[in-house]
């Protein structure tokens, strides 16, 4: 089975309960794979402003998050 | 509201509340409602069990509260029904950012301030409680019983709690037969065999 029948599966079949517990899984991870990169966007020098535009969110938005994780 | 209960469904719902503060949700749900009476000893509980919905397996598909990410591991096999393939992304950033590191990062919190008082019964749990109330004048019953809960919650075929038992793999209206036709029987011992509806 490919990607694409999994996909139309999940769109059309699913039940509540499967498909937003899948959606949670996704948005953890996107949370997760969020903090890596920006841990190492800051790293290779980075301003919040660089970071935001890739993000497609505010600066203000990307500091407020991240900030006071990677410690400035 | 719960004058007519007996004493298994008003156990049934202490329970329901205990397990909603235990898995931190704000409210007690219909999913929370079907966790306390398969927690009893009684038909309701039996019934649930033989169908293949115990407390145990309930607990596994109902999701723990407190928003997203926090200290849980990520879950790979919701991930895999929408096409992702965790160990694909684990072996991507394990080889940029150092073995593990996906599983060391963890979601944003917002800091949320727990609330004091019990969590409140949700609407679909309220609804099933009254469902159960219409269940025993409908079956001729005195009491309310965890039985008759448990067909007010089977009688909300959209509620979080028959979509559990659903991917849990129950056969929802054979389960509704059966605990209908248990409440009928051991309510009515003097009553002769009624022909089969």
């Amino acid at each position: 089975m490919g990607n694409d029948t999994l996909l139309a599966e999940a769109a059309n079949g699913q039940d509540p309960a499967e498909g937003l517990r899948a959606v949670r899984a996704l948005r953890d991870l996107a949370e997760r794979l969020e903090n890596l990169q920006v841990n190492n966007a800051r790293s290779h020098g980075w301003s919040w402003q660089e970071i935001a535009a890739f993000l497609g969110v505010s600066k203000q938005a990307v500091h407020k998050k991240h900030a006071r994780r990677v410690g400035q | 509201m719960f004058e007519r209960f007996d004493e298994d469904a008003r156990y049934a719902v202490a329970r329901a509340k205990s397990e909603a503060i235990r898995t931190s949700q704000a409210e007690v749900g219909t999913a929370q409602l079907l966790v306390g009476v398969a927690s009893g000893v009684d038909l309701a509980a039996e019934a649930l069990a033989a169908a293949g919905a115990s407390v145990g397996q309930l607990r596994k598909l109902i999701p723990r509260g407190g928003g997203p990410g926090g200290l849980e591991p990520l879950d790979a096999e919701a991930l895999a029904s929408i096409g992702i393939d965790l160990d694909t992304v684990s072996r991507a950033t394990d080889a940029a950012f150092g073995p593990g590191s996906l599983t060391r990062t963890r979601a944003q919190r917002r800091i949320r301030r727990r609330k004091s008082s019990s969590p409140r019964m949700a609407e679909g749990a309220k609804a099933a409680l009254t469902l159960a109330r219409h269940a025993a004048l409908r079956l001729g019953h005195n009491h309310i019983s965890t039985g008759h809960i448990l067909l007010g919650v089977l009688d909300q075929p959209a509620s979080p709690a028959v979509s559990i038992l659903k991917s849990a793999g129950v056969d929802v209206a054979a389960l509704r037969a059966h605990v209908t036709q248990e409440l009928t029987r051991s309510e009515s011992p003097g009553r002769p065999e009624a022909p089969d509806q």
